[in-house]
């Protein structure tokens, strides 16, 4: 007993260590991470398309209210927040988790050690997910916006959370590289950040409820965060691995990343509070969110000049590439998406877009044309390299772009303009003194909201066909040598 | 930037500094020095009333005022059957499409839709568990609502079905809420709906309210900024 | 306090937050952690997939263009 324990911290601890750890190639990291890899993106594909469904309910309910009225767990206040929390916390986090660690190994070099502790703690993960969605549509759900998982299911999270991201750590310390690379400084940061995020939110809001609007204060804190400190810097340090990987190009300007890192570390944490602009909460409180949004510019800017400098000049190479369509598309919407929220946190531009429908726009922008198209790119590219098999289906994946990327375009527009129209008519009561009239006025917006919600869910579904066609009926051709490098081997590209 | 005890030390001081900012900061010296008051604060000393917060006093001082001990605490603590309506509010998920505060006079049009006749502050939140500003007006805000509203009937008439109050409103109806049921013997409930024609029930039905509805109505009810606070006073008209 | 006494606590948080932030720079600076920054950029290659060759490609489209030159 006292000699397993002995070796098992021999094995999460470099210094203990007595072996010296190899250089790991890359084809044995891609092997090593198969069964986690394997069961987050599953999961985060099945949680994508429950997310779908009840997206689909929650968008046709607000055009035509009386639709599957009769049932309180389809009420719309529940339908939409089990629609947010399937697709933070199911989807987007398991692909995180799958991602993230897979770069993150892949780039130290290092295999990712005790996968059945982290395929078990990935298992725990989603029964927690399950949980707090069903804990949701039955009601008992929490005030918070993006916390209203209920609280028996707290521990769980933290706990298998823990189990998870700690390898991610412990690959770290394992490196076997000289230097460290953009994208690991993102995602260690994001392991770090996460966890602290959640239990400082969890205990200020529900454990040991803080007084009055500072719990506002929190709840903003951390729904910012998360997105910021969370899915942004995992998608970003997808970026900057998967665009130089797959054009075969080092990044353009490597300094510029370093001062992109250390602004974002810096400013976007502070730029929650533009969500209260005007609330009940101390005025200098709102000026530092605003300052802190504006801020952002300096990191989205010098990223967006990273990213899209190394691009210039491989448009074909982007078109040719599956990952790359899929990634280009996402980096192009962060910079859009950021610099959008930088200007919405102006106080003046604030007065309109608030309240609105254009917020809601602007999420689906951010984790949507931004997180989620990059994860898409990066499932497209870990997938055959966990499985040594292709995809089997060009056609559904072409299908699953466009339909994709012109329905979130048509969205982003339709509640943008539409809720920019409901802001202006809502701040004008001489023109508009009913509110009635308000709400009558943005219904054919929404109606564009639902479809494009339809079509990105035919993308979803040819999606999701080609994913398990290539994961459970092995159609997918193998490749005859099992060499790591699909879609095209490097004697093809020569 | 090769070592983590470097890296980890920039990703801890950059979280660490905006959550003491944002949130320990406003809780230790702000928001959570505020209390209970009464509508006009008096000096100490000479029991007379003040304007606002504070006073200079015989030797220029800045003082602050203390709540006159005769008059009326605000805000007012919520009634049990008001705190249980708000676990109905929270699970029903209002807070997506209704907001709980009043902007400032002149910034958006909170005021001139007569949403509240004054702004909301920290104070008006203090004694809530749960604080639900809301980020969005899909609806209307309804931290007044008390006040704009006082009929318990058109609440249950517009949960029921908000098409009867409000016609072409996106508002999901809440029917489950609601129980349709025969008319007892010893004649229709006090309680039941008067619901107009076209959204009449059976013949020998009535539809009643259930604990639920009452208990939401009451909180929807108690949702008032019907008294002024030393800081800001309600627009006199 | 009076409203001068918030800016000049401003001011001192703010003093000490910027000399920290400077020790830092000067620190890492010296320490060589901004040293030789470029060569971390080509760290994402390696023997198996290799700076120069593109890793991933529609089957079809890649075909196109490939063909041509290897007759």
């Amino acid at each position: 007993m006292k000699e397993a324990a002995a070796s098992f911290y021999q094995s999460i601890n470099p210094k203990a260590s007595t072996d010296i750890a190899e250089r790991a190639k890359l084809s044995e990291i891609d092997a090593s991470m198969k069964w986690p890899g394997l069961l987050f993106i599953v999961s985060g594909v099945l949680w994508l398309m429950a997310g779908t469904i009840l997206a689909i309910i929650a968008s046709i309910k607000m055009t035509n209210p009386d639709f599957l009225s009769a049932w309180e767990w389809m009420t719309f206040g529940r339908v939409r927040t089990a629609h947010l929390n399937a697709m933070a916390f199911g989807w987007g986090s398991n692909a995180v988790f799958a991602v993230g660690l897979w770069i993150m190994a892949r780039l130290c070099r290092a295999r990712i050690r005790h996968v059945g502790i982290l395929f078990i703690a990935g298992c725990f993960w989603n029964i927690a997910v399950t949980v707090g969605v069903i804990g949701i549509l039955r009601g008992d759900m929490l005030h918070a916006e993006w916390l209203e998982m209920p609280t028996y299911i707290t521990p769980l999270i933290a706990l298998s959370y823990g189990m998870i991201g700690i390898w991610g750590i412990i690959a770290f310390r394992f490196r076997q590289t000289d230097y460290i690379y953009v994208s690991q400084w993102y995602i260690l940061a994001a392991l770090f950040w996460l966890p602290w995020l959640y239990t400082i939110a969890q205990v200020l809001m529900f454990f040991e409820p803080s007084r009055g609007t500072v719990q506002s204060l929190t709840n903003w804190w951390f729904a910012h965060n998360v997105l910021g400190l969370w899915f942004t810097p995992i998608a970003v340090a997808a970026a900057y691995y998967f665009i130089p990987k797959v054009l075969g190009v080092p990044i353009h300007s490597y300094y510029l990343s370093v001062i992109g890192f250390w602004s974002l570390a810096l400013f976007y944490n502070w730029a929650g509070v533009h969500h209260l602009i005007g609330g009940p909460i101390p005025a200098w409180l709102i000026s530092a969110g605003i300052v802190a949004s504006v801020m952002m510019v300096i990191p989205v800017v010098v990223t967006a000049i990273n990213h899209h400098m190394t691009v210039v000049g491989h448009f074909k190479k982007v078109w040719m590439s599956p990952t790359l369509r899929f990634v280009v598309f996402g980096a192009v919407n962060y910079t859009l998406v950021s610099l959008l929220g930088s200007a919405m946190a102006l106080r003046s531009v604030n007065e309109v877009t608030h309240f609105t429908h254009f917020t809601v726009g602007h999420a689906h922008h951010g984790m949507y044309a931004f997180f989620t198209m990059l994860m898409f790119g990066s499932i497209y590219y870990i997938m055959p390299r966990l499985l040594h098999r292709e995809w089997p289906s060009a056609t559904l994946i072409r299908v699953h772009f466009w339909t994709c990327a012109i329905g979130v375009l048509i969205m982003i527009v339709a509640l943008h303009v539409g809720g920019w129209i409901q802001g202006l008519q809502m701040n004008d009561a001489g023109n508009y003194p009913d509110f009635i009239d308000i709400v009558r006025n943005t219904i054919p917006w929404l109606h564009a909201r639902s479809i494009s919600g339809f079509l990105i869910t035919i993308g979803h579904i040819a999606f999701a066909i080609n994913f398990f066609w290539m994961t459970w009926l092995e159609l997918g051709r193998r490749d005859p040598e099992g060499r790591p490098t699909l879609f095209i081997s490097p004697e093809d590209a020569r | 930037m090769n070592n983590l005890p470097f890296l980890f030390c920039g990703i801890f001081l950059t979280l660490a500094l905006s959550w003491v900012g944002l949130i320990l900061v406003p809780d230790l010296f702000q928001i959570g020095q505020l209390d209970r008051t009464t509508s006009e604060l008096i000096r100490p000393d000479t029991e007379e009333p003040i304007p606002g917060l504070t006073y200079r006093d015989d030797d220029g001082n800045l003082q602050y005022g203390v709540p006159n001990p005769d008059e009326e605490l605000f805000p007012r603590f919520f009634g049990g059957k008001a705190r249980r309506g708000k676990e109905h509010y929270v699970s029903m998920g209002c807070l997506y499409c209704h907001s709980q505060q009043v902007r400032r006079r002149g910034f958006g049009a909170d005021y001139d839709r007569g949403w509240g006749d004054r702004q909301s502050v920290a104070r008006d939140y203090i004694l809530q568990e749960r604080v639900m500003l809301g980020t969005s007006r899909t609806g209307p805000d309804l931290k007044d609502i008390g006040s704009r509203m006082p009929d318990e009937s058109w609440h249950h008439l517009h949960l029921y079905n908000p098409q009867i109050t409000s016609e072409g409103s996106n508002m999901p109806p809440y029917p489950f809420l609601y129980e349709t049921r025969p008319i007892p013997d010893d004649g229709p409930s006090p309680d039941a709906l008067s619901l107009p024609a076209e959204f009449a029930v059976d013949e020998g039905y009535e539809v009643v309210p259930t604990r639920r509805a009452r208990e939401l109505v009451a909180y929807l009810l108690e949702l008032r900024l019907d008294y002024d606070l030393p800081e800001v006073r309600r627009a006199e008209n | 306090m009076e409203w001068s006494n918030y800016i000049l606590l401003g001011f001192i948080g703010g003093g000490i937050f910027f000399a920290c932030a400077a020790w830092a720079l000067h620190w890492a600076v010296k320490d060589g952690q901004f040293n030789n920054l470029d060569a971390a950029s080509t760290t994402i290659f390696d023997d198996e997939e290799p700076e120069g060759i593109m890793t991933d490609a529609f089957p079809d489209m890649k075909r196109k263009q490939k063909e041509p030159p290897r007759q």
